[in-house]
């Protein structure tokens, strides 16, 4: 979307180019993005900046204003009952019974009968299942607040054991709180970044980050724009874009300053350059945005 | 200044122009097969013509054109092309340049080309015909086909997601396969208005 939006750089955008002249499905993606982009245009899904350079975009092309016709005239169809997917009535049911003969009857009651056996078994034994994942989630939340808390502890210890061997006074950790803008921290074995989308996205104007030697690794906080996925997958990619890292299953936290994603990733991974995070919901796979950064060492 | 209005007036660098043999020996270059040719000129052009489109150059098809012509011209004139996909896009990217450099002050990079900041969107069109179009257009795909683009783009957001999942599972396809799917099936939707919009007589 990027892409078709215009922002990316010339850098990113002609091995995209390049790629999509060379391989038909990766110009059929493209084709389903733009797709994307014309439905989240019309469903008013866009960012007001994403929303002025599709306009401009729409002011040089017919066909694209076309595809915009279209998805207006689909949207308000499907809102109508008449393109509806088609659907047994279950109203129509008991008139459809009446005329039925006898033996369909008694062969009918008979069926709804036993459904309604297995139906209240069915129902018995999702309750107890519901009761029991409640449960796990619950020993599992505690878990991982455990967890969370021994990271936090052994990082305050190895830099307290680290100043104390320079002969220095020992340094608090700070917590990983969402920020809005980095926060490098020299020397400790973790610095946290916090990105948000639709900042500038070309990498002279990306959010930077200064690793320190001895970081191990580098906790990226993503405000979240949409958060109507169950979980999200994360890349991240090189300017020239290599991939670097991707994690998925990645659920959203709710903060007083609104959603956010929540990873780590190994520092060696990161060196010196301009990366960005495609984000993708969950299990759709869909695109979500894209978070531009800068390391510097 | 838009980066539309600033593209040069196209205009071919020489009076060549495709001859029925240039363009036979651009088609063998496609494909061995002649049919398989032809199906992947029009991918060709398809990819060239978006290619200008996505950059917001106006006239698109007429950009797209005057690249064939330029390879179907090299290729003519004997040169040795090795991948074609590379080399048409490597043709492309020097006759956006010459449309950028087109405009009245010096040359600009391809990332400084300016945006749109004047132009507005085209005014709908009257939506009628499109309307009876569309239910044309929709009744005349086969029963399974319409099911699944409706299912497929019904609800939004989250409700959207879920459904999706249940429609590729009805299926027994994985969800990108069923977005691939859907989205031909849009394609020939959208088409099938067209040709239905472009004859008029036959909406009533």
């Amino acid at each position: 979307m990027r892409y078709l939006l215009g922002t990316l750089s010339e850098g990113e955008r002609a091995p995209l180019e390049e790629r999509y002249f060379s391989d038909d499905a990766e110009f059929e993606e493209i084709e389903i993005a733009e797709e994307e982009l014309v439905d989240r245009y019309v469903h008013g899904e866009l960012s007001q900046s994403d929303r002025d350079r599709f306009e401009q975009m729409l002011a040089s092309s017919p066909r694209l204003t076309e595809r915009v016709e279209f998805a207006r005239v689909f949207a308000d169809k499907l809102r109508t009952p008449e393109v509806q997917p088609e659907k047994t009535k279950w109203w129509g049911l008991p008139l459809a019974f009446s005329s039925a003969s006898y033996s369909s009857r008694l062969v009918f009651g008979f069926s709804m009968l036993l459904v309604l056996f297995a139906g209240g078994g069915l129902v018995v034994g999702w309750l107890q299942l519901r009761a029991e994942s409640r449960r796990l989630t619950a020993q599992q939340a505690a878990l991982d607040q455990r967890q969370r808390a021994l990271e936090q502890q052994a990082a305050a210890l190895k830099a307290q054991s680290e100043q104390l061997a320079k002969g220095g006074q020992p340094v608090p950790i700070e917590s990983p709180a969402p920020q809005q803008t980095p926060t490098p921290e020299h020397g400790a074995p973790l610095v946290f970044l916090t990105l948000t989308p639709g900042t500038t996205r070309s990498a002279s104007g990306a959010t930077q980050i200064r690793i320190a030697p001895g970081t191990n690794a580098v906790q990226l906080t993503l405000n979240l724009r949409d958060t109507d996925y169950a979980s999200y997958r994360a890349t991240i990619n090189s300017v020239d874009r290599k991939d670097i890292f991707s994690t998925s299953g990645l659920k959203s936290r709710v903060t007083k300053n609104g959603s956010i994603l929540v990873f780590r990733v190994p520092a060696q991974r990161l060196p010196q350059g301009d990366y960005y995070i495609s984000l993708y919901g969950e299990p759709a796979n869909e695109s979500v945005d894209d978070y531009p950064f800068r390391i510097i060492k | 200044m838009s980066a539309t209005d600033s593209h040069a007036p196209l205009r071919s660098k020489t009076n060549w122009s495709l001859t029925p043999e240039a363009f036979d020996k651009l088609l063998a270059a496609l494909a061995v097969d002649r049919d398989e040719a032809g199906v992947q000129y029009e991918i060709v052009r398809r990819k060239l013509t978006r290619f200008f489109e996505w950059r917001k150059v106006e006239s698109a098809d007429d950009y797209a054109d005057e690249t064939i012509n330029r390879v179907a011209r090299r290729i003519a004139e004997g040169e040795n092309v090795e991948n074609v996909g590379h080399y048409i896009y490597g043709v492309a990217r020097l006759v956006f340049l010459e449309a950028v450099k087109g405009q009245e002050h010096a040359a600009v990079p391809l990332e400084d080309a300016p945006q749109s900041l004047q132009q507005k969107a085209p005014e709908p069109a009257d939506p009628e015909p499109r309307i009876l179009c569309f239910d044309r257009c929709l009744d005349s795909l086969p029963a399974d086909q319409r099911r699944l683009i409706v299912d497929y783009y019904r609800e939004e957001r989250r409700t959207k997601i879920a459904l999706r999942q249940e429609l590729a599972d009805s299926l027994q396809i994985p969800l990108n396969a069923l977005r691939i799917r859907a989205h031909r099936i849009r394609v020939r939707l959208e088409q099938c208005i067209q040709q239905c919009m472009n004859t008029p007589v036959s909406v009533k």
